[in-house]
């Protein structure tokens, strides 16, 4: 029983090169077994593999063994194999054929012949699981992001599946659910079901995973504890991320075994400590409103898809110039759509938008453009040039700048991105995450005044993370404005100047980003807490400052 | 509120459009085939389904202005003065009505079905009558696709107005801004194909075997009496046309 591959090789069509290549895995239920790696080394392959759907849907060549519960997955629906498969993208996993989400979770079930009853029964269950129950009268389209894919995990677990095949199945959830998928996962392993996860969030899976494979170009690169493994250089090597604190270890210069967690860590420095690590103090305070009306204003706005159903009500903000502002809320909380009005592709129900001067009422996104620029939260089916570089190469020639320029601003930003390697490409050849940073430079290119981002490092490997950070951060240098939304705590806490809590469409809280971390909206980012603990003031926090102060401590890191 | 179409069992839903296909089909002159199409109409605005009328509407403009300058205005003699001076085809006009005035029946007669379609109601009344699932199913994806196709046409046009790119405005921009949504269009729908077999796949919907209804739709007696009623007219329609 369990996951069994023998010499496992898959080629996608019109590719020289092996997607995996002599896989040899014996994965056991009743455990987490969590596959990581740098970009296209092949974790998503291996689940669409083990799930039967490659090379089946996607075409190509596979050799060697599968057996999934002594069958081979390719023979059959992955749901007759007892198998739930979530995608990257779950949004593309809706069936289109349920009027609500209660219809939507209970069609595996009525699929796999089950009584009306049970697949009911067992459809509120996964609803109450998920904590969706709140949704279930709704129509499956109208929902968020975030809220689509707890459904769509929902939807799995009604057929009660004996194998989980999960490709980022964290990417867009906020930290309630995020926890809650982990209790999931977790049980379910205890309750002797295979779970299989490819994520490239190391802080997530620490805490539930039994057994980390890691990938390279293909192969298994390493197999083993995550801990031990997150602790090495050895996964650095191979490419792969390691955690929040592990990745401060590293920058710090601290040698293996490193810490994983912020608590190792201050541990780790604490003879150097001169606070106690204590950070339960949060700074409420309100940012004082500039003289100036900043490039994005919100007057008393409410507005609603359907006038009886508010998604947002009376919302008043004001964003200053070179302010970098995080939207958070729990999924539903109506933060896409605030960024939409923003850009004027919705428009109030009642109030006023003045984005970059201008009142959005009557206004087109394009009448926006390239000043203000949009990331949506899934932009990767969202591309439509013939090339990278013609994608990128587009808001700047619509913006009137001259070939050179164009030229050499889209060579800068694909380099930034570490994208230069595929600007040739056809975007949609690239993999799901690389057509995320594709979206990403086209808008960075035309170097916009006001950045709208919907989650720019949901569903990204370590390193792009850590790019678009970068990259993101240098923008908000040059006084730039960014309005964010991310549950990203890395991404809010070395990006981010304030935050803006919505609660079921009302803004909650406007304050400092500290004081929504400390809210305990998101996990604490490592380089906050050791920050703290050094005595670091706001300004001096960020990841680079807390490392470069424990290299340069007097005494040197232990 | 829901519409009396939104009330109605999937099945007569599907009776009424295809039995006014039929008709439209088997009907013999521009005139009633005109009267028929005003009693679509007339259904489709009552029930819920005036959307579809005018979805209809939009889609056979064009085939009317082709049909009026390739029959009635270069058509064969002999030839009638037309009202506003110059001359009309009498066979051309003839002919022009008669296939306009057909395709205009089926078309707000099927799109206004397709706009009141609902693919959840339509697969839970198959299965409780224990039709072929997947004959339910390439049904239910057929007359979805063109939803489809419009969400991710209006994903990509949002994506390009972001990026500055004008589609509104003046009939010349929007025509420019045509070349640049076809083509990512197409390469998105295969994509889209892709990720449908996908869902397929993966929620079950392609699995062999029994399936038990979860909601099926109420088949009232209305309903029933309606559904029998349609079919004698397209049945006797039927005869009184083959006995002509």
């Amino acid at each position: 029983m369990g996951v069994i591959t023998r010499g496992l090789a898959l080629r996608y069509p019109a590719q020289d090169e092996w997607a995996l290549d002599a896989i040899d895995l014996d994965i056991v239920p009743g455990q987490v077994t969590w596959l990581d790696g740098a970009l296209g080394s092949g974790t998503s392959t291996l689940l669409l593999a083990l799930g039967g759907l490659a090379p089946r849907l996607t075409g190509g060549d596979r050799r060697g063994l599968v057996l999934v519960d002594d069958h081979d997955p390719d023979a059959g629906a992955p749901l007759s194999h007892g198998i739930a498969y979530l995608g990257p993208s779950p949004a593309v996993q809706v069936s289109g054929v349920a009027r609500t989400v209660l219809g939507e979770v209970a069609l595996g079930p009525m699929n796999c012949g089950w009584t009306r009853e049970r697949a009911l029964t067992h459809a509120h269950d996964a609803l109450r699981a998920l904590d969706v129950v709140h949704l279930a009268e709704r129509a499956p389209g109208t929902l968020s992001g975030g809220e689509t894919q707890r459904m769509i995990l929902a939807a799995l677990l009604a057929s009660a599946p004996r194998i989980w095949l999960l490709d980022e199945p964290f990417s867009a959830l906020d930290r309630a659910a995020t926890e809650r998928v982990q209790r999931l996962l977790r049980d379910s392993a205890a309750a002797g079901r295979t779970v299989i996860v490819a994520c490239d969030d190391a802080d997530v899976m620490l805490p539930i995973a039994d057994r980390l494979i890691v990938l390279r170009a293909g192969r298994v690169a390493l197999d083993g504890s995550p801990s031990a493994l997150l602790a090495d250089d050895a996964i650095l090597e191979a490419g792969a991320g390691t955690t929040d604190a592990g990745d401060l270890a590293v920058r710090s210069g601290i040698g293996p075994p490193r810490p994983l967690t912020s608590h190792d860590l201050l541990a780790r420095i604490s003879s150097r400590l001169p606070h106690a690590a204590q950070i339960d103090s949060p700074d409420l305070m309100m940012p004082q409103p500039g003289s100036d009306s900043g490039p994005l204003r919100f007057d008393d706005v409410s507005f609603g898809y359907r006038h009886d159903t508010p998604v947002l009500e009376r919302i008043t903000l004001d964003i200053r110039a070179g302010e970098a502002v995080g939207l958070f809320g729990a999924n539903g909380a109506g933060k896409s759509t605030l960024l939409r009005l923003a850009m004027a592709l919705e428009h109030p129900l009642n109030g006023t938008i003045t984005t970059l001067g201008r009142e959005t009422i009557g206004l087109h996104p394009e009448d926006l453009a390239p000043q203000a620029a949009f990331l949506f939260q899934s932009p990767e089916r969202q591309l439509f040039a013939a090339s990278v570089r013609a994608e990128c190469s587009l808001a700047p020639k619509l913006a009137g700048w001259d070939r050179d320029r164009i030229a050499d601003e889209v060579a800068a930003t694909l380099d930034e991105l570490g994208l230069t390697d595929t600007a040739e490409q056809h975007p949609y050849d690239l993999p799901l995450p690389r057509r995320r940073l594709v979206a990403l430079a086209a808008i960075l290119s035309v170097d916009p005044d006001l950045l709208l981002l919907d989650e720019p490092t949901a569903a990204l490997d370590c390193t792009s993370r850590n790019r678009v950070i970068r990259v993101i951060r240098e923008r908000v240098r040059r006084g730039r404005t960014v309005l964010a939304i991310t549950h990203d705590p890395i991404l809010a806490h070395e990006v981010l100047d304030r935050g803006v809590l919505l609660d079921r469409g009302r803004v909650a809280h406007d304050g400092t980003i500290r004081a929504i971390i400390d809210g305990n909206r998101m996990a604490r980012p490592a380089a906050l807490i050791v920050a703290v603990a050094l005595g670091l003031e706001r300004g001096s926090d960020r990841r680079d400052d807390v490392a470069e102060r424990l290299r340069t401590d007097e005494g040197g890191v232990p | 509120m829901i519409s009396l179409a939104g009330r109605a069992h999937p099945f007569t839903l599907a009776t009424v459009a295809g039995s006014c296909i039929m008709l439209a089909l088997l009907l013999p002159d521009a005139g009633s085939v005109g009267a028929l199409c005003v009693m679509i109409a007339i259904i489709a605005i009552t029930t819920g389904a005036g959307r579809g009328v005018r979805n209809g509407l939009t889609v056979v403009l064009p085939i009317w202005m082709l049909l009026f300058i390739l029959q009635a205005i270069l058509g064969d003699a002999p030839r009638m003065p037309a009202p506003w001076g110059g001359s009309l085809s009498v066979a051309g006009t003839h002919w022009m009505f008669a296939q306009g005035t057909r395709l205009t029946a089926i078309a707000i007669a099927s799109l206004s079905f397709a706009a009141v379609f609902d693919p959840h109601a339509f697969l839970q009344a198959a299965i409780a009558r224990r039709w072929p699932f997947d004959v339910a199913l390439l049904v239910v994806a057929t007359l979805d696709a063109a939803d489809r196709l419009a969400v991710q046409a209006r994903q990509l046009r949002e994506a390009q107005r972001t990026r500055g790119v004008h589609i509104a405005g003046s009939i010349m921009v929007r025509i420019r801004a045509v070349p640049a949504l076809v083509f990512p269009l197409l390469l998105a729908s295969l994509t889209e194909a892709g990720d449908r077999s996908l869902a397929l796949e993966t929620r079950g919907l392609l699995l062999q075997g029994h399936r038990n209804p979860i909601d099926p739709p109420h088949d009232s007696t209305a309903d029933r009496v309606v559904r029998w009623c349609i079919a004698i007219i397209v049945a006797g329609t039927a005869i009184w046309r083959s006995t002509r």
